[in-house]
């Protein structure tokens, strides 16, 4: 057993728990002070929470996995892919928190049912919401296992490490709602970079140096050193399609949706847009050297071998403690994602469907409570899909989540932005767009309709041109209640 | 000044970015550089240098705050 870095993931967990406990102190018992805060978050905290919740497990096991494929051009896009798509927090998240202070809105499909005064419009926004998230987070749960197993060397089972996991994430975001869940994110960035650049530093000195490590991947792998990667793989369609996808998802994930309501003021917002790019320029290039380091030690890895590379080059190089310490890197990455689609899910099951049709009269008390309960009921619904083998379509909704997050995106710069849009346009887009991308997903629509890009281009062409078309087939006169 | 006030050359601003981001002219360019990093990740981290600063002009000069409308 690993005692060094058990005792300094349990001094985490611990640390975790006390900033749960904090928050309760300084809670009000509102479901607004609950979700969003009381709508108080600054601009340190919400750049940190932004990050922290953006960012999941995948930071760290699978960048290290895609570049140890593609090699360095993986940096390029997720780094200023993820850095471009910043700009949409001005033209997203400052309408969204304008209209949210004004309005009191609490969850996203709140702010879309209400702009075109539509509970079916809502109640689509939501399941599409839900049905993409709830995977996302179970797989957060399965990432705990199995780092936690690792850190012990299997003497805490996965099934044990899942648990333990998601008990901590629930206990403290049911405590203390969002303000636990945006400053545990604080913790959880600095222990991620902290880990990220610990790790990175380990690595290269192990190989030689940072210079030496570099130039030897450029003379024994050359085709990973450019700009197509390894297998070609990059090409400008794939790089075209990969900004597109993460500007119109990421803003779409309702756990950073939420995030700009949970704003203080717009200077907040523009924080967290400004430090983006540094962020992501910084804290991306780690594991994507690492992986790619990964190809000089362990050549020739195949199928989700690759996965691996990060702890095999660790375990490599660094005592096994600092192992520890990177895996709570891990543990960062996956929790601080976890513990927000937890709390944003509650808040749409809550404001959207309790109170929405269940008990219309319910007090912000009331829905204080009943978010509590909500939380409670999600984690162990995460927990059952992380320990059941419901895999099939559980594997096909995480994969599929990015895209299908993405149909949103129009629908909600029509809401924010256009006032002749109409209900019918953004409902018939969103089940077109999901319709056009099942059909590229399971082979109904041939590939080559695709011409070289991912799915998410001609996907997002189809969702556009049928909410202009429908909402123009559709309309009876200016809505009047836009931003 | 009153150019950083105009949509329009924001639209282009950002826009120019994004194509300079596909780099099609120096697509296979292998030789290490700074720290025997290649030219595509130096090449990266000057896009997200002159994002940052974009970004900085951006909020400085276009974005105003609801407070300041008032």
């Amino acid at each position: 057993m690993n005692s060094l870095g058990v005792s300094f993931f349990v001094l985490y967990l611990l640390g975790l728990l006390s900033i749960g406990y904090w928050a309760y102190r300084r809670s009000v018992r509102t479901s607004e002070d609950y979700f969003v805060a009381s709508r108080s978050i600054g601009p340190i905290v919400l750049f940190l929470t932004m990050a922290a919740t953006n960012f999941s497990a995948f930071t760290f096991f699978g960048f290290a996995g895609a570049a140890y494929k593609f090699g360095l051009a993986y940096y390029g896009i997720m780094a200023f892919g993820t850095g471009f798509m910043a700009i949409s927090f001005y033209i997203v998240g400052r309408q969204v928190w304008r209209l949210g202070k004004k309005n009191g809105y609490i969850t996203p499909p709140e702010l879309i049912g209400d702009r075109f005064k539509s509970d079916s419009l809502r109640m689509i926004f939501l399941v599409v919401m839900v049905v993409f998230t709830l995977p996302y987070l179970a797989t957060q749960a399965i990432g705990g296992g199995i780092a936690l197993e690792q850190l012990t060397d299997g003497s805490v089972t996965y099934e044990i490490g899942a648990v333990i996991v998601t008990a901590v994430i629930a206990v403290y975001v049911m405590v203390g709602g969002m303000r636990a869940d945006a400053y545990t994110d604080v913790l959880q960035g600095i222990v991620m970079l902290v880990a990220m650049l610990a790790a990175v530093g380990i690595v290269a000195s192990g190989l030689g140096g940072f210079t030496e490590a570099n130039t030897r991947l450029a003379d024994e792998f050359p085709q990973l050193v450019t700009r197509p990667g390894g297998k070609g793989f990059f090409t400008p369609e794939i790089w075209i399609s990969y900004m597109v996808l993460w500007t119109l998802c990421d803003p779409m994930f309702p756990q950073l949706f939420a995030r700009f309501y949970a704003a203080r003021d717009e200077k907040s917002i523009k924080f967290s847009m400004l430090m983006y790019a540094p962020v992501t320029a910084t804290l991306f290039l780690a594991p994507v050297l690492i992986g790619a380091w990964g190809n000089l030690e362990f050549p020739g890895l195949t199928g989700t071998q690759p996965d691996s590379i990060m702890p095999m080059m660790i375990g490599e190089f660094a005592p096994e403690w600092v192992l520890g310490i990177v895996l709570s890197g891990a543990f960062a990455a996956l929790m601080s994602t976890a513990d927000s689609q937890l709390l944003v899910l509650s808040s749409m099951l809550t404001r959207d469907v309790y109170t929405r049709w269940l008990r219309k009269d319910a007090s912000h008390r009331q829905e204080f409570v009943v978010g509590k309960v909500i939380v409670l009921g999600l984690a162990l619904v995460g927990l059952l899909i992380a320990l059941s083998s419901v895999e099939t379509i559980f594997d096909t909704l995480t994969k599929t989540t990015f895209t299908g997050l993405a149909v949103l995106f129009p629908t909600t710069i029509a809401a924010l932005y256009w006032k002749r849009a109409t209900k019918w346009g953004c409902i018939a887009s969103i089940i077109a767009g999901e319709a056009t991308y099942a059909g590229f997903y399971y082979g109904y629509i041939p590939s080559d309709f695709s011409f070289g890009f991912l799915s998410v281009v001609p996907v997002i062409i189809v969702t556009v041109v049928v909410l202009i078309a429908a909402s123009y087939a559709t309309a009876k006169g200016i809505s009047s209640t836009s931003a | 000044m009153r150019l950083l006030k105009s949509k329009w050359f924001w639209a282009m601003a950002f826009g120019t970015l994004f194509v300079l981001s596909i780099d099609l002219w120096a697509w296979d360019w292998t030789e290490p550089s700074v720290f025997g990093l290649p030219y595509t990740i130096v090449y990266i981290v000057l896009l997200e240098t002159a994002l940052f600063v974009l970004f900085a002009l951006f909020n400085r000069y276009y974005w105003v705050d609801k407070e300041e409308v008032k």
